[in-house]
């Protein structure tokens, strides 16, 4: 049973930042987790901020050297744009488990990152693609990092005022990526574990460049970046993915109290998700 | 004109339109004038002494009417063992358990109001297991078991947590064990698992006065809720009606009652109020009743070729916080605690423990899914460990005709074609294309025999009426539930085929009401069909002879000499001379005008033939029906992720009669689809204070239809009549969940040589399993 709230709906950036810097206000955009934990009484904020009529902030810009995803864009939109799903097929394959179809039409990309779910669905090939984070605050625009933004679980780089209007993805020549999850189920799930593997160069190894990130295995999306390295300039032969495998668990150490998957399970499956993904980029040595 | 046979066509639901265009009404869309909101204060403790209850705050919100407290409102109730206090006196038995209820006038205030009840607690040790219940120092759970009320045939042990032991054995079990070749031992659980109903549980209770009271619920059983509310208000049962419309799914755990006693108690502070409760989904995990929750060991000793010389079981049910309603689960399991297979001597056990959980009530299988888990994974153990082809083990120990059940009961040939399924399932599996597309996968395929009989009450009666309207058509009035089987279907075509009707000419009464429906004990252990089928088929011939009887005194004939024909009555010795039965239906009408006969009515009832209570060796006649099966599946094991797919699963059943194919197939489609949720995902996480972790769809999951999307579902019907069901039908709605898990386990491990002993098999169990034996593919 929701508690009373105010509504405030901004139609300008300034406007929505005023109103965000209201004692206790929360933005809403695609309602699909805050609605949830307010229905669960986990949450009763006083003013509510209805982002969605931002309309400039929905929709996908392909641009030379990047794309860039409105905040208000909507899994669904990510869906039907077929330039975006062949050119970053991670955000395709994000998309296609993302959790089911009434959601997807609601649910926002600016809403994924900025709930900062370890295990959300669009973070993890997004930290891997070395997204930008596009902010509005009271001080006008600034962006940062993805991998810089994201602080742990539900916790942000956003101050009071301040709300998410983009994210970016730079473009590189020979740019192959995929994006793998494990749920309990085939069916709407939160992700177990999931990996994001893209290849910069991808068709020449000694010039190619890996970067991974993986869910729901720490605070934040991490990148590995000693497994990148151990992975990037050189022919992939299953020996080295092996090896790579095992230093890409090594140092995690999963919380033990997830409902979701063991900490044992997520360990055995990411060595076995980078092998297939790297096969399935065709990145491994015949 | 004859009408064409009813019985045996896919015809369409009754409830098809209505529910595809949400006219059906469930309890939720009912509102009424001066309607109280009821919002439950549960207990966040599983095992604790109440100090003290705060309720002003509470009452202080704004729109809070009333906060009704454990020592306000009447009982214990219970059918079985009186055991059950609605809200807690004392102190709470569970995590989640109802301590008081806030009534207000909408659902916030009750919200706020439940919010700002305070109650301070004394820890007590809480056992959330079977093992740990059982234990010499376990707490005590109920202090005053043997002091409660308790039906002769129950046998609860004061001083312990086992409120109930079904004990049954034959034959010297030690020294078949000392002279068999091999003797082979295993432990085998099955979790708490939950029934997640489409529709919530919710119920309107209104006192119109102290001694007059109307609930309309979301019942599987109105009889019961209205003599549990009568007994528990001391009011003669014609002062509660009972009302139920449609079910948004039952499967068990909408039997017995539910949420009726505590929203009845609490309205009666508030008489000329309606007041309405519907559980939230998350609170439907532990403000209902949960299912399953066994651990099972088992030891068996087998001649060289496997035949079963000795058998032991000891079935350990986590039974909850108060035993009435899982009490008929455990004696279930016991009367079939070997599955269907036979053994020379056997002792067997089926115990019924309190544990600080919520409790354990009828799910879909009742005590069969358990049992056959715990036997049917024994026996694939039995089978590796000894060499053996793990059909022709199953070949050799099937039960046969003119064996005894563990109750004694004689096994006959009526009881229908276990072989013949069996076989049936082997040959399909058999055929199965066990070669995969990727090196990581690996697939196999097993075969489980299946056996269930209904628990009910010896004098579990049911009773339809039948009345010819004027035009011809027929009103059809029974008390069993649609909660989305189909039985309001099949009666019909039972209906329609005994009076020689036209299907579409049958309508049936879509509510429930107790003052006025004809009795029906309960609407459980899939006998529907078959009880109020069997009802419907006396009525039937009673409103034929009515019928017949106006028609005689329409034509002036002798009654001898009037038959129906299902559209005339007709003078059998001149064939030309009849009349219309429909002019016939309110009275035989003479030329003058001058009427008598009065309207035709038909009232028939069945009680089930024979039964007994159980003697007090567990012995007797328990069950008086058997339905037969078999069931397979073919895995697809994914050795890097532990994943399994199911590539088919099939069920081979002897339904004695199909009554209507799309009907009986989707039910058993349906069961083996909720059985693979329990096989593969479902299973409630408790944390060690107690709570449920997953009360909820987020984490508890349960298969939707990408998960079968590539999964091949079969069914074949065997028809071996059974000799008092309508037109040779028997139960079938539950049997489909029965050996599901076994099957899947059975083929997990023939796809990787992996036992997997412990529900569920979820994609994390498994892998941790192929990690454990080496088999996990990096």
């Amino acid at each position: 049973m929701l508690e009373p709230y105010r509504y405030l709906r901004p139609t300008t950036l300034q406007e929505a930042s005023e109103m965000l810097c209201l004692q206790g206000a929360m933005a809403l955009a695609g309602g699909t987790d805050l609605l949830v934990e307010m229905r669960e009484r986990k949450r009763k904020p006083p003013v509510m901020v209805d982002l969605k009529h931002l309309t400039g902030l929905r929709g996908i810009e392909h641009n030379q050297a990047n794309i860039r995803l409105g905040a208000l864009t909507t899994v669904t939109d990510v869906l039907e744009d077929s330039r975006l799903t062949a050119r970053l097929p991670a955000l395709k394959q994000a998309a296609e488990v993302f959790a089911c179809c009434e959601i997807r039409h609601r649910a926002t990309l600016g809403g994924n990152v900025a709930n900062a779910s370890p295990g959300a669905e669009f973070t993890v090939p997004l930290v891997a693609l070395d997204a930008a984070v596009e902010i509005w605050g009271p001080e006008g625009p600034r962006a940062m990092t993805l991998s810089n933004f994201l602080l742990g679980p539900g916790q942000t780089d956003l101050e009071t005022g301040e709300f998410v209007t983009g994210l970016s993805i730079p473009l590189t020549p020979d740019m192959r990526c995929a994006y793998r999850r494990k749920a309990r189920t085939r069916g709407m799930d939160l992700a177990a574990v999931s990996l994001a593997v893209v290849a910069h160069g991808a068709s020449r190894p000694e010039e190619r460049r890996i970067c991974l990130s993986m869910g729901a295995v720490e605070r934040v999306p991490p990148r590995p970046s000693r497994v990148e390295a151990m992975l990037s300039g050189v022919r992939l032969t299953r020996e080295l993915t092996a090896h790579a495998g095992q230093a890409l668990i090594e140092p995690l150490a999963p919380r033990a109290s997830s409902l979701r998957a063991s900490p044992t399970y997520k360990k055995a499956v990411l060595p076995v998700l980078l092998r297939r993904l790297l096969e399935e980029l065709d990145l491994m040595e015949a | 004109m004859t009408a064409r046979a009813s019985v045996g066509r896919s015809v369409p639901r009754r409830d098809a339109a209505e529910k595809a265009t949400g006219q059906a009404r469930f309890v939720d869309d009912l509102s009424f004038p001066n309607q109280l909101v009821a919002r439950v204060v549960r207990s966040q403790r599983a095992h604790a002494r109440i100090l003290g209850l705060d309720a002003s705050a509470a009452l202080a919100v704004p729109g809070v009417w009333e906060v009704v407290t454990g020592d306000e409102v009447p009982g214990p109730i219970g059918e079985c063992i009186r055991d059950h206090t609605i809200l807690a006196r004392g102190k709470v038995r569970f995590h989640g358990e109802p301590v008081a209820v806030v009534l207000a006038r909408d659902r916030l205030a009750a919200a706020r109001g439940a919010e700002a009840v305070q109650i301070t607690y004394e820890d007590l040790p809480a056992a959330l297991t079977p093992d740990e219940a059982l234990s010499p120092d376990a707490a005590l759970i109920h202090e005053d078991l043997g002091s409660y009320e308790v039906l002769p045939t129950f046998h609860p042990a004061p001083g312990t947590n086992v409120y109930h032991a079904y004990r049954s054995s034959r034959g010297d079990v030690a020294s078949k064990m000392a002279g068999a070749h091999r003797v082979i031992e295993g432990v085998y659980r099955y979790p708490h698992i939950a029934h997640v109903q489409l529709e919530p549980h919710g119920c309107i209770a209104w006192w119109r006065t102290a001694r007059d009271l109307t609930v309309w619920t979301s019942a599987q059983s109105p009889h019961l809720v209205r003599k549990v509310l009568a007994e528990l208000f001391e009011l003669p049962l014609s002062g509660v009606q009972v009302i139920v419309g449609y079910l948004g799914g039952g499967f068990g755990g909408k039997s017995d009652t539910t949420v009726e006693p505590l929203v009845a108690a609490a309205a009666r502070k508030v008489i000329g109020h309606p007041v309405k409760l519907i559980l939230t989904r998350e609170e439907m995990f532990f403000g209902s009743v949960l299912g399953r929750g066994a651990r099972v060991k088992l030891r068996t000793g087998h001649a060289g070729d496997g035949r079963i010389l000795a058998a032991e079981a000891e079935l350990a049910f986590s039974a909850g916080g108060y035993g009435e309603y899982g009490i008929n689960v455990v004696e279930g399991a016991g009367h079939v605690a070997l599955g269907p297979y036979r053994a020379e001597a056997f002792e067997v056990a089926s115990l019924a423990v309190y544990t600080n959980t919520p409790f354990i009530g009828a799910f879909r299988g009742y005590g069969h899914p358990e049992a056959h888990w715990a036997m049917e994974r024994h026996l694939d153990h039995v089978a590796h460990q000894m060499g053996l082809d793990p059909l022709e083990l199953r070949r050799i120990n099937l039960l046969r005709p003119g064996d005894r059940h563990l109750t004694d009961q004689e096994v006959q040939a009526e009881h229908g074609d276990l072989r013949g399924c069996f076989e049936a399932v082997a040959t399909r599996l058999a055929e199965a294309d066990l070669a995969t597309d990727h090196p990581d996968k690996v697939r196999g395929a097993a075969v489980c025999a299946l056996m269930k009989a209904p628990i009910m009450a010896t004098n579990a009666s049911s009773s339809a009426r039948l009345r010819m309207n004027g035009d011809g058509s027929v009103d059809l009035v029974f008390s069993g539930t649609e909660m989305g089987q189909g039985s309001h279907t099949a009666l019909c075509q039972i209906a329609a085929e005994a009076l020689g009707v036209p299907e579409h000419l049958v309508q049936p009464q879509r509510v429930v009401d107790t003052s006025t429906s004809p009795y029906e004990w309960q609407t459980v252990g899939s006998t529907t069909t078959w009880k109020v089928g069997q009802a419907i088929r006396a009525a039937a011939a009673d409103l034929i002879a009515k019928l017949c009887r106006n028609g005689a005194l329409s034509m002036g004939i002798p009654v001898e000499q009037a038959t129906f024909d299902g559209q005339y009555i007709c003078d059998v010795s001149e064939p030309e001379r009849r009349v219309l039965a429909s002019s016939v239906a309110l009275n035989a009408v003479h030329s003058d005008g001058s009427a008598e006969g009065g309207p035709a009515v038909g009232y028939g009832t069945f009680t089930p033939h024979g039964l007994q209570w159980a003697d007090d060796q567990g012995k007797g006649n328990l069950a008086a029906e058997w339905t037969v099966g078999a069931q397979g599946a073919v895995v697809e094991v994914d050795l890097g992720t532990g994943e399994v797919h199911l590539v088919s699963l099939i069920t081979a059943m002897d339904v004695g009669r199909v009554i209507n194919p799309d009907l009986a197939r989707g039910q058993v489609v349906g069961a083996m689809v909720q059985a693979l949720g329990a096989a593969t995902l479902e299973e409630i996480v408790y944390g060690a204070d107690g709570r449920i972790r997953n009360a909820g769809l987020t984490d508890y999951k349960i298969p939707t239809p990408e998960d079968l999307a590539s999964t091949e579902l079969d069914v074949i019907f065997i028809e071996t009549p059974f000799p008092d069901g309508p037109f040779g039908a028997r139960c079938i709605a539950e049997h489909g969940t029965v050996a599901v898990a076994p099957a899947v386990a059975n083929a997990v491990r023939a796809a990787t040589g992996v036992h997997v002993d412990d529900l569920p098999l979820s994609n994390d169990h498994v892998l941790q399993r192929l990690l454990e034996e080496g088999v996990a593919r990096a």
